[in-house]
């Protein structure tokens, strides 16, 4: 086995050790084995996977090592050994992969009975999700395509049966207009509600996934912070400044990722043939939510659970975790460029290098209770 | 407003022994009612029986002068029954003609001060600090030279109070200080902390260092780490630091000594006594990296108090296995699918539970005895459990919980 302390890729200014991509940061796995809460998964530098582990000893750093060899650092629960195993059978490491393997591991009942039932209430709710957004994408594509008083009603307050006459004219006038046939239209409707699904439209942002995550962390931000200005041990004082700080930066960045993808959708037509001449790409830029956010369900369940093993110990566990932010983000949400721009998430990446934690509670008897905690934190995952 | 007269002793007994069994909510009850009296005194006696439950219940306490001011000095405050007069404790008795001296002495700062308590609870830790901050300093300054009224009525013998003046003074004065350290006490404190609370009290000395330190060391999970900071923080050489930190580790120990884990119920009293157990052992290593173990009856104190924890571990994970587990899991035979899959999650927290018991407890003794146990169990879970109705999945998990995923494998498999 060969353990290696993390190495910064190909860093930029010279002295900026964040990862340059979110890929290189890798995608944070919600294991239930205590000591592996808060690993990153990501492509190995040679060959297969590698997972990055929160160093044991609870100084900052991680150790990297190849995702088989995994056992030889610690005993691996059940359920993190199933889910490793679909881990590594994956096509990809992305988070909505690691969602969804997260998701079938907690339905077999690996990670308890609520989990099971999170699990299969968020698979349900998947669906259901998916059947809004397709018919919010027809609603809008009818709204745009026909003339101003074509119609008396608008198509929300329609019959179904006329909703659906509506539609398929839509479909040809769109088709027409685009130079496209009426079912490549079709299919094209088909991926852009996969691709926004999570991200929903706007004037409904709390079915959607990553608008409902991003509000969630920004009211995490605030309590976190309201929780350390009081706090009287400046360590924890610093660890609460830290967190809240971090998710603040990712929530702003959050908000230019989702309005963009909003504004997208608003020109419906042009969208289409975006996603006609580059699918990818469209899947690209909305699953940019599901990169900036990875690790914060995890953090969110951390401090919902809080009150179990003590805020304290709570803070000090998620100061720990706080993701490094990647160069990459910069480019994302495009709001300057040069490394002017990079400095609000340079300084928390310095705070976090700051703050030593012994995190003593699974090498002291707890290892139990934590795995317990952390089956209610898959609960937040799924 | 609720009067109350002085009940007759009689009177007092039974109904402070029917509050001693009383359900959460009459307790929660009874105790609003005793907090909205504007003298409590008569009506605290009431509650003495039923102290060590309202502790375990965590019912919220509304905040008050009296409580705020108090606070600082909660480890040291017992029922008068069990004050020694001359001895380090303060009775409940005296808070209130104390505090009744000390807003007379304050006048409208302490009016300020209760009136931001209004709607607080003792548990809002950041309201309590915010508002003693501006009490406890200016308390330790506002108590009179003579004995304040109503002394003598709540039973208290006039020579008492200078002595217990001073200590409270001396509380409150280091009160500000020493506040982030109390609340981390069950964590250490951490030395930053302990650091923070003892340096001033230590260059004061006297009963300064004795009270901050005997506070501190009461609801510390290291005390003896606690007092040779204490004496490292003193002018060297300093026979009354010395003293002061001697005094404190020993006071401890004997009140440890006889504190046994108690709870309503079998898995309450397992969880304290896992609790307990974890709690000993630092307490041990604490003490053995200490040079406080020279003396004989102090080692034998220690000794006697890792015997009794050990025993209540081991009892407490043999009633358990075999009336929640074991027990559970024969009653469960025949049971609708309803009725077992209901049953599965106090199962397993029967089996965590186990496991923090025999996690604790292992480092006390017995070792052995409790891995022949768990493998026992788990082999009994893996034959029994499909006729008890647990899936294949609650049966891995159960095993998993009480032996380790291997023997899961092992004696399971993979569904």
């Amino acid at each position: 086995m060969q353990i290696r302390p993390e190495q910064a890729v190909a860093p930029s200014p010279v002295d900026d050790t964040r990862p340059a991509t979110f890929l290189e940061r890798g995608v944070v796995v919600p294991f239930t084995t205590p000591m592996l809460l808060g690993s990153r998964v990501r492509p190995g530098a040679r060959r297969g996977l590698e997972i990055a582990v929160p160093s044991p000893a609870g100084i900052r750093g991680f150790y990297v090592l190849p995702l088989r060899e995994l056992s030889d650092i610690c005993t691996p629960t059940l359920h993190d050994r199933l889910l490793l195993d679909l881990i590594e059978r994956a096509p990809a490491v992305t988070p909505d992969a690691i969602t969804e393997a997260t998701r079938q591991v907690a339905q077999d009942g690996f990670a308890g009975q609520e989990a099971a039932m999170a699990a299969t209430g968020a698979h349900k709710a998947r669906a259901g999700q998916r059947l809004v957004t397709n018919y919010r994408l027809l609603l809008l594509l009818i709204r745009q395509t026909e003339w101003p008083g074509e119609h008396a009603l608008p198509p929300e307050r329609d019959a179904p049966l006329n909703v659906q006459r509506r539609a398929e004219r839509a479909v040809a006038r769109l088709a027409q207009a685009a130079g496209l046939s009426p079912p490549a239209v079709v299919t094209a409707m088909e991926g852009l509600t996969e691709a926004y699904m999570a991200v929903g439209f706007r004037g409904d942002p709390t079915r959607a996934r990553y608008q409902g995550e991003l509000l969630a962390l920004e009211e995490m931000a605030g309590e976190v912070a309201r929780w350390g200005e009081l706090a009287v041990d400046p360590q924890q004082s610093g660890c609460a400044s830290l967190i809240a700080r971090s998710a603040r930066l990712t929530v702003e960045a959050g908000q230019i990722l989702v309005e963009r993808a909003l504004a997208a959708a608003e020109d419906f037509r042009a969208l289409v043939l975006r996603w006609t001449a580059d699918a990818e790409g469209v899947l690209r830029e909305t699953s940019r939510l599901a990169w900036l956010l990875d690790g914060w369900s995890v953090m969110t369940g951390l401090w919902r659970c809080a009150d179990r093993l003590g805020r304290p110990a709570a803070i000090g566990e998620m100061a720990m975790m706080v993701p490094s932010m990647p160069r990459e983000v910069t480019r994302w949400t495009g709001e300057a460029t040069g490394e002017a721009s990079d400095e609000p998430h340079s300084v928390t990446h310095s705070m976090r290098s700051r703050f030593v934690i012994r995190m003593t509670d699974w090498r002291t008897g707890r290892l139990l209770e934590l795995m317990e905690r952390n089956e209610q934190i898959v609960r937040e995952c799924v | 407003m609720i009067a109350c007269a002085p009940p007759a002793l009689a009177e007092l007994r039974l109904l402070s022994g029917a509050l001693a069994d009383a359900t959460r909510e009459q307790l929660a009850r009874v105790v609003s009612l005793i907090d909205e009296l504007p003298d409590r005194s008569g009506a605290d006696r009431l509650l003495d029986r039923a102290r060590p439950r309202l502790r375990e219940l965590n019912l919220p306490r509304p905040l008050g002068l009296t409580r705020l001011l108090f606070m600082p000095l909660d480890p040291w405050i017992v029922r008068p029954a069990e004050w020694q007069p001359g001895g380090p404790a303060v009775p409940r008795s005296a808070l209130q003609p104390l505090s009744a001296a000390v807003q007379a002495g304050l006048g409208l700062e302490a009016a300020r001060i209760e009136a931001g308590c209004t709607g607080a609870t003792a548990e809002d830790l950041d309201k309590v600090f915010s508002l003693g901050r501006d009490l406890w300093p200016a308390a330790a300054q506002a108590l009179p030279e003579s004995t304040p009224t109503g002394w003598e009525a709540a039973g208290l013998p006039g020579r008492e109070y200078p002595a217990l003046r001073d200590r409270c003074a001396a509380a409150w004065r280091h009160a500000v200080a020493s506040w982030p350290a109390l609340q981390a006490a069950p964590y250490g404190p951490p030395e930053h902390l302990a650091r923070q609370a003892l340096e001033g009290a230590a260059a004061e000395g006297g009963a300064a260092l004795d009270t901050v330190l005997r506070i501190l060391v009461a609801r510390a999970s290291r005390p003896a780490s606690l007092a040779t900071l204490a004496v490292r923080l003193s002018p060297p050489g300093s026979a009354q630091a010395a003293r002061a930190a001697q005094g404190a580790v020993d006071e401890y120990l004997s009140r440890r000594e006889v504190e046994r884990p108690s709870s309503a119920d079998r898995r309450g009293q397992a969880r304290r006594a896992a609790e307990d157990a974890l709690a000993v052992c630092v307490l041990a290593e604490d003490f053995e990296a200490s040079g406080l173990l020279g003396v004989p009856a102090r080692r034998e104190r220690l000794q006697a108090i890792r015997r009794a924890a050990d025993e209540t571990c081991r009892d407490s994970f043999a009633a358990l296995l075999s009336g929640e587990l074991l027990g559970q899991l024969s009653a469960m035979r025949g049971a609708a699918v309803a009725e077992t899959r209901a049953a599965v999650p106090a199962l397993e927290g029967t089996a965590r539970l186990l496991r923090r018991i025999e996690s604790g407890g292992r480092r006390l003794g017995g070792a052995e005895a409790y891995d022949a146990a768990l493998q026992s169990a788990a082999a009994e879970v893996a034959r029994n459990g499909e006729g008890a109705g647990l899936s294949p999945v609650e049966r891995l998990r159960l095993v998993e919980m009480l032996a380790g995923p291997e023997v899961a494998l092992r004696l399971v498999g993979w569904p």
